[in-house]
């Protein structure tokens, strides 16, 4: 392995300098996030509890949208993605080490889960009609379930994509399309049921049956988003400007595009039949994050607006048209929006469900740093070891030759 | 010419000025050439025929980002305002019904109508808007008079100068194109 210090539009590695640099924001990032979670947790155990198991969930969808990027890819067989897909491997390979970050949450989750976790469910009508899923064994072995899972998928993809890099039999690629079939059913599976677990589960008396699909259509928008920001890096930092260009950004600008309309969709169409069929044990959830028990408005109701617009309305309109998605500016600019509006979708999810009052909280902060920290440090590594696409993919040239009519 | 036509054009008359100049090149690298070297030219109303899209052929050919995407916008944006209107004028104003205890002026329940006549819109924009800027429907086009120009769906790609651009001069400009190594350079008729 040639790991050149010199970076140009022909390496094919990041460079110790830049992969280097971004190790060491990542680590201040875990750092003061470490410093910032015992202070919180010493100040408010149950608050720290949630705000940890956003930042984690934050976190974990966006390399679960990384992996849902490589599958599709090759689902698809597509030829362009062959320049971004080693910045989605590098996401989804997160996934092989994500248990660690959960580790916390085994001593958190009692306050984190604090509503049907422990507490006195057999005087609760809803609450025992629903013990034989929500119990916590059944819990701990899901979960433990799907980070199996999760491993064995990455592994299976970036091993396989690594691999190529060094053989280049064009065969590999053959064996990732027969697996991204199978993969993607136990992925969108696994997710929609870790969704209820660890998501809708934080209201136990509340239900809906698309709430997977719409944590996965978060999961993926915020991956893309992801993908873009380290394209528009690597791109910005000359490397890889060869295989990767601004063709390449305007596809997964469109990309972005596309799957905010979908995360919009499927927004609208849980509150949507919620709103319309009017049952007091659904619309409960959507009332508390607009409306206070007197029927003014909450202090979620900002929140709730925030969302719309941040996930929705802003990056709709900023990347409808062909200009912005190929500038630097607007592509980043997008990406941003979505990653921050995907932090508030969680955030929203969870914290209604335990604070009337929606004031975020310094000891929110150190719940969402650590596991970005670790996600950031964990890419500079990747990004020091590999390299920064596959280099033997059969579907290179495709890549390389990509043009936007 | 025949003698019947000679008699129906009349002794004196002379034939009419081409509409343009059209010939084949026999590669996608070479018709990329030949634009190339037209727009450097200084040509504006000349236009290739492929059997397939050559990609990057619209900045060889320079030209300019299409005024579609406009006409889709106004399209798209005038369905959701169309759709908007017609369901708070029904629904509001017109026949007011008591749905489900729900407020006559409801958003929510406006959502996917407005959704599905902003993409009605936009695709009739879309299509319609591609024949006005293609000059469609029209029963020929005069570069199909070349004699082999069926072949522009087979294997040649094809280049056509208009007289009308300001740089058109018959000679020089079948020389320039004769230079540029098209074959068959045709005079067609309008």
């Amino acid at each position: 392995m040639n790991h050149s210090s010199h970076v140009g539009p022909d390496s094919e590695y990041v460079g110790k300098r830049l992969a280097g640099t971004v190790r060491i924001v990542g680590l201040a990032v875990f750092l003061i996030g470490l410093g910032l979670s015992i202070a919180a947790y010493l100040t408010d155990p149950d608050r720290f509890s949630r705000g940890y198991l956003v930042g984690f969930l934050w976190a974990l969808t966006l390399a679960l949208g990384g992996l849902a990027f490589v599958m599709l890819q090759h689902l698809t067989k597509a030829g362009w993605s062959v320049a971004p897909r080693r910045s989605a491997e590098w996401l989804a390979s997160a996934l092989q080490w994500s248990w660690v970050l959960a580790i916390p949450l085994i001593f958190l989750a009692g306050r984190a889960f604090s509503l049907w976790m422990g507490v006195h469910w057999q005087g609760d009508k809803d609450l025992a009609a629903k013990h034989g899923y929500l119990n916590v064994p059944f819990f701990a072995v899901r979960a433990v379930g799907y980070f199996a899972l999760w491993f064995f998928l990455a592994r299976v993809f970036v091993k396989t994509s690594r691999k190529q890099d060094e053989t280049g039999d064009p065969s590999l690629t053959t064996k990732m399309q027969v697996w991204s079939a199978p993969a993607a059913y136990f992925f969108a599976f696994s997710i929609t049921f870790a969704a209820f677990d660890w998501l809708m589960s934080t209201d136990p008396y509340w239900f809906s049956t698309i709430f997977g699909m719409y944590v996965i259509s978060g999961c993926i928008v915020s991956g893309v988003a992801a993908i873009a920001l380290m394209q528009i890096g690597f791109q910005r930092a000359r490397v890889m400007s060869r295989v990767s260009s601004i063709e390449h950004r305007h596809d997964l600008g469109k990309l972005l595009f596309g799957f905010t309309i979908f995360w919009a969709y499927m927004a609208f169409v849980q509150f949507f039949l919620i709103w319309y069929s009017n049952i007091p044990a659904e619309t409960e959830w959507y009332t508390h994050r607009w409306f206070t028990e007197a029927g003014l408005h909450s202090g979620w109701m900002p929140w709730s607006l925030a969302l719309m617009v941040l996930q929705f309305w802003v990056p709709f309109f900023l990347l409808l048209s062909r200009f912005p998605k190929r500038s630097y500016f607007g592509l980043t600019l997008g990406a941003i929006v979505v990653l921050v509006a995907h932090y508030i979708d969680i955030y929203w999810i969870v914290m209604p469900n335990f604070y009337t009052a929606g004031h975020f909280s310094w000891m929110d902060l150190g719940g969402v740093f650590v596991p970005a920290g670790a996600l950031v440090t964990w890419l500079g590594v990747r990004a020091a070891r590999d390299p920064v696409f596959p280099l033997k993919d059969p579907r290179l040239h495709e890549a390389m030759s990509l043009v936007n009519l | 010419m025949s003698a019947p036509d000679a008699l129906l054009a009349g002794a004196d008359a002379t034939p009419p000025p081409p509409w343009g100049l059209v010939g084949f090149v026999e590669t996608a690298p070479h018709i990329y050439r030949t634009c190339e070297a037209l727009r450097d030219a200084g040509y504006k109303k000349f236009d290739a025929h492929t059997p397939f899209p050559v990609h990057g052929l619209e900045h060889a050919m320079g030209l300019k980002p299409s005024r579609l995407p406009w006409i889709v916008l106004v399209c798209g944006t005038l369905g959701a305002l169309s759709a908007l209107a017609m369901m708070i004028w029904m629904n509001v104003i017109d026949y007011p019904m008591n749905i489900g205890g729900k407020p006559f002026l409801t958003i929510p329940s406006y959502v996917p109508i407005t959704f599905e006549l902003t993409i009605l819109f936009s695709a009739i924009g879309t299509f319609f808007g591609n024949w006005g800027l293609s000059k469609l429907p029209r029963y020929y086009d005069p570069v199909m008079r070349h004699s082999s120009f069926h072949r522009a769906t087979d294997d040649r790609f094809f280049v056509s100068v208009e007289a009308a651009d300001p740089n058109f001069e018959l000679a020089r400009t079948r020389a320039l194109l004769e230079n540029l190594g098209v074959k068959d350079v045709e005079e067609v008729a309008p």
